[in-house]
């Protein structure tokens, strides 16, 4: 056993592919701990993959190549910016919300944080400051994974059976804890608008009115999920046909060349996700086949859910230092989902603080998917932009703490969804 | 070798084309039987099967260009901050266990297609049969397989961090 | 460290523990309590010198996947209904069919007695021993509509459990049958994806799907049966007393388990009901359409499966006498 978790962790640190990790600690475990037939690992190859509800990733991979290939996120910021001149930290406000929105239609952390940043870092800058807007915008990009869709709740309820419908429900209120706990930092350290700035109602009418076609998507989703008009899968597909449909017919973006490179990405992330999937079904069962869930559950048995949930999220915290957000949830969901039942936690409750603990993991040093995307897009040195980090990082926690502890703030939302 | 090369990710691109066929054909049929529902208030039945097939083959065959490309996910951190020397030879490691690995799940892979196609094992709804199915996997795995043996040194470690290229300004991951 | 020596599972010669792996893809129902069972049996009557582990919540894949890994040899004991055998091994699906079998109860009596040896003679052409048959409970319906004539299921999407010919059966009432995932199944009923599922009534108590669909409609009563299949090599391989000990064991805990599933089923039906739910019984008129309109499902299990014909013709026999 010990042999087996020694292997997975050397070929992630030497760098080895973190699939090649998990199948060679997979097969150890399996073919010379365990003693059983490969046959296991193939058909766990081919049976972690093929389950229906995960088509719903390359849908929202592909509906969100999209959005950023065409005006989106540029229709979206400009619809309610306008609204927001005359708040104290307005535009960076408006720049959460926009996280927010974008959030709700987009199932990736990396692409909100990078699309919403590339229209809005410039005026962020001015209003408060570049190291104040590198930071926002490195941290605000995770709300998209914890605001419905998100890639990494359609992971953790496959990998543990739960619903995805409902975990997706059960993301929106964190998603907006996290939000109001941003705008009112954001309030304090900001200045009050200046009196040259004017509210146009006009304007700003005109732009949502404008931007309304792209507003109308989010409402389309999570609606239809919420109403029952369709399941994740068919709600993916939905906002992928979207996305391609309005910025190709009426804003004459999307052309030819461009839909193949959206079509390419994806079919590159799509690859790049699953085979962690199918390696990590392997390297799940054969954890589940030497006991290991029952070892620590037992090893377990006793603390109260409350000391479980601060254990998880430290240990999450720190794992998502290193880890991108898929590996970790699809690692280690499995093992704790049995632990956490056990000790009589809900399963959304789980899932919700798997994901608000990977979304921080987006943007904490050393290693965060979203710090290398601000990097890229702004040219700013890796470490200035950690530098500036910090104080969204005290207030995700602090938004992480009411998530973790008042699950009910949230749970309601999925139930009374059901009660219909 | 170049030429080789040359010709491998031709072929791999080939494939990962085919992968790009098939997401499109997999996200109209979902869209197309979300109309069918509320229009003709009929779903197909098959709709299901055919998408978890589409879904399986749609990620093995665009396998090979990822590895002929090395754009697997990895965390690259420590692996660039090594020496080009210790670097090498992590380069002929890797190779070396991807091949092992992918050659003696090729060789299962084979076995299980045999046995699903002798006992003629098939999907529950349509029936199709489940060789087939599995066939993606020991071809991805060959296809991998070649790719690392005519790259036995990764050219340059392109991922700055799991699946980012440090030049590429698009927002790729999740 | 001692967990290794303990599970290796290859190695079953004389004095050593033998290790047997039972799985199955529910948890906590009649087939979780039918592993408990097993296991006590056994470990008792072995005297410890067989150690069976469970792995019951589809722990170790989905039912495509346990059944190769059964094959295999990873897995040595597999229980699950015979519904979702379809695509394996179609033929045991003939349990599966409406109105042949007159209730879940005789249908299991039967299947362990002598009726059953063909479908057991076929199982183990494919490598596999079928040690016993449980009983899950009727094969019913939870719906989102009531039913009172043939007309109801028009344009009516049913979930059922995998089996082609339960797609058939509800495609020959005039609804649809689609297979769907059980943990989309809550979220695809309330939000109307699906208008109803096909099982026994525990399975829509334990797993609350009677909050969100409000009619049971007590046909077809069909037979919801457990297999417990085995790795017939794996079986061969062990010492003929331990042998003995977990086919016997397999047979033994059969009236515990009757026992559980009846008071299961009858427990979920009256919680149920006080909870709102109204059991729909059938016009014998309704049932008789019901079951006319079945018959091409018979038909057309027959021409997908010609090597079933010997099979279900016996069964028939022992069923009409
Ligand atoms: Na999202
Ligand atoms: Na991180």
């Amino acid at each position: 056993m010990f042999w087996g978790i020694a292997i997975l962790i050397i070929c992630i640190v030497m760098g080895l592919p973190i699939y090649v990790g998990l199948l060679g600690a997979g097969l150890y475990i399996l073919l010379i701990v365990q003693q059983i037939p490969i046959d296991m690992v193939i058909t766990g190859l081919y049976d972690g993959v093929a389950k229906f509800t995960l088509t719903a990733v390359p849908f929202f991979l592909l509906a969100g190549s999209f959005m950023e290939k065409s005006s989106f996120a540029d229709r979206l910021v400009k619809s309610f910016t306008p609204w927001l001149v005359k708040v104290r930290g307005g535009i960076p406000i408006a720049a959460i919300l926009a996280n927010e929105l974008f959030g709700a239609m987009s199932g990736s952390a990396p692409a909100a944080a990078g699309t919403i940043g590339r229209v809005m870092f410039p005026v962020v800058s001015k209003s408060n400051s570049e190291k104040f807007a590198l930071g926002m915008f490195a941290s605000a990009g995770a709300l998209a994974i914890v605001m419905p869709p998100s890639i990494n709740m359609i992971l953790f309820a496959t990998a543990t059976n739960a619903s995805i419908g409902a975990l997706f429900l059960a993301g929106v209120v964190p998603a907006i804890i996290i939000g109001v706990c941003l705008c009112s930092y954001i309030w304090f350290v900001s200045k009050p608008a200046g009196q040259d700035v004017k509210f146009d109602l006009k304007y700003a009418a005109k732009m949502t009115l404008k931007g309304l076609p792209v507003l109308i998507l989010p409402v389309i989703v999570l609606g239809g999920i919420y109403k029952g008009a369709f399941t994740p899968t068919e709600a993916g597909a939905v906002s992928a046909v979207y996305a391609f449909l309005l910025p190709f017919l009426f804003y004459k973006e999307l052309k030819p060349p461009v839909i193949k490179e959206c079509i390419k990405d994806t079919t590159k992330l799509t690859g790049q996700i699953f085979i962690l999937i199918a390696a990590s079904t392997v390297f799940s069962q054969a954890l589940a086949m030497a006991q290991v869930p029952e070892m620590l559950k037992q090893a377990l048995n006793g603390l109260s859910p409350l000391m479980f949930l601060m254990l998880l999220n430290v240990i999450l915290i720190i794992v998502g230092c290193f880890f991108d957000p898929t590996s970790a949830v699809l690692v280690l969901a499995p093992v704790v989902a049995p632990v956490a039942a056990s000790l009589g936690i809900d399963l959304l409750h789980l899932g919700i603080v798997f994901t608000v603990n990977l979304a921080i993991g987006m943007f904490t040093p050393p290693f965060g998917l979203n710090l290398y995307v601000i990097q890229s897009i702004f040219k700013r040195r890796l470490e200035d932009i950690a530098r500036a980090v910090p104080p969204f990082f005290v207030v995700f926690i602090i938004a992480l703490i009411i998530i973790t502890y008042f699950p009910q703030l949230y749970l309601w939302l999925p139930k009374m969804s059901m009660v219909q | 070798m170049v030429q080789l090369r040359k010709h491998l990710r031709r072929i791999l691109t080939c494939l990962d084309s085919i992968s790009g066929v098939l997401l499109l054909v997999c996200t109209a049929s979902a869209f197309i039987n979300v109309v069918a529902r509320y229009v003709f208030s009929r779903p197909f039945v098959w709709g299901e099967e055919v998408s978890v097939l589409a879904l399986v083959w749609m990620v093995y065959l665009s396998q090979g260009l990822l590895e002929n490309d090395n754009e697997q996910l990895a965390m690259t951190a420590l692996y660039r901050a090594l020496g080009e020397k210790v670097r090498r030879a992590v380069d002929v490691l890797r190779c070396a266990v991807t091949v092992f690995l992918s050659g003696y799940l090729l060789y299962a892979g084979m076995v299980i297609v045999m046995r699903n196609g002798e006992l003629n094992m098939t999907t529950q709804a349509i029936g199709f049969p489940l060789w087939i199915a599995y066939l993606v996997i020991p071809l991805a795995l060959a296809c991998m397989i070649m790719a690392r043996l005519v790259h036995p040194i990764t050219d340059a470690p392109a991922a700055e961090v799991v699946g980012m290229k440090e030049d590429e300004g698009t927002c790729s991951g999740v | 460290s001692q967990g290794q020596n303990e599970s290796k599972g290859g190695t079953n010669d004389g004095g050593k523990k033998v290790v047997m792996r039972v799985a199955t893809p529910t948890t906590n129902d009649p087939q979780t309590h039918e592993m408990e069972l097993f296991k006590e049996v056994v470990e008792k009557k072995s005297n410890g010198r067989i150690e069976v582990q469970l792995y019951p919540s589809c722990q170790l894949g989905s039912n495509a996947q346990m059944l190769q890994g059964l094959q295999a040899g990873t897995i040595h004991g597999l229980l699950e209904p015979t519904a979702f055998l379809g695509g394996f091994c179609d033929v045991l699906t003939v349990v599966d069919l409406p109105y042949f079998f007159p209730d879940v109860w005789t249908a299991t009596e039967m299947l362990n007695g002598p009726a059953g040896d063909d479908l057991r003679s076929y199982l183990e052409e494919r490598g596999l021993v079928a040690a016993s048959f449980y009983s899950y409970g009727d094969r019913v319906l939870l719906l989102k509509f009531p039913v009172d004539s043939m007309d109801s299921f028009k344009g009516k999407k049913v979930r059922i459990m995998g089996a082609k010919v339960l797609i058939d059966e509800i495609n020959s009432w005039g609804g649809t049958g689609v297979p769907m995932d059980v943990p989309e199944l809550y979220t695809a009923l309330q939000q109307g994806a699906i208008d109803g599922l096909e099982s026994a009534p525990q399975f829509f108590w334990m797993g609350k799907y009677y909050e969100v669909a409000k009619y049971i409609f007590y046909e077809p009563k069909g037979a919801e049966v457990t297999i417990f299949m085995m790795n017939k090599k794996w079986l061969e391989g062990l010492p003929s007393d331990l042998r003995e000990i977990i086919l016997e064991s397999a047979k033994e805990i059969q009236p515990n388990a009757e026992k559980f599933a009846r008071e299961l089923q009858q427990k979920a039906l009256d919680d149920m009901k006080a909870a709102g739910v109204q059991v729909i019984e059938a016009s014998p008129q309704l049932r008789a359409q019901l079951e006319e309109a079945s018959k091409v499902v018979h038909e057309t299990f027959l021409k997908d499966n010609p090597d079933a014909k010997p099979i279900y013709e016996s069964l028939k026999k022992a069923i009409g006498s």
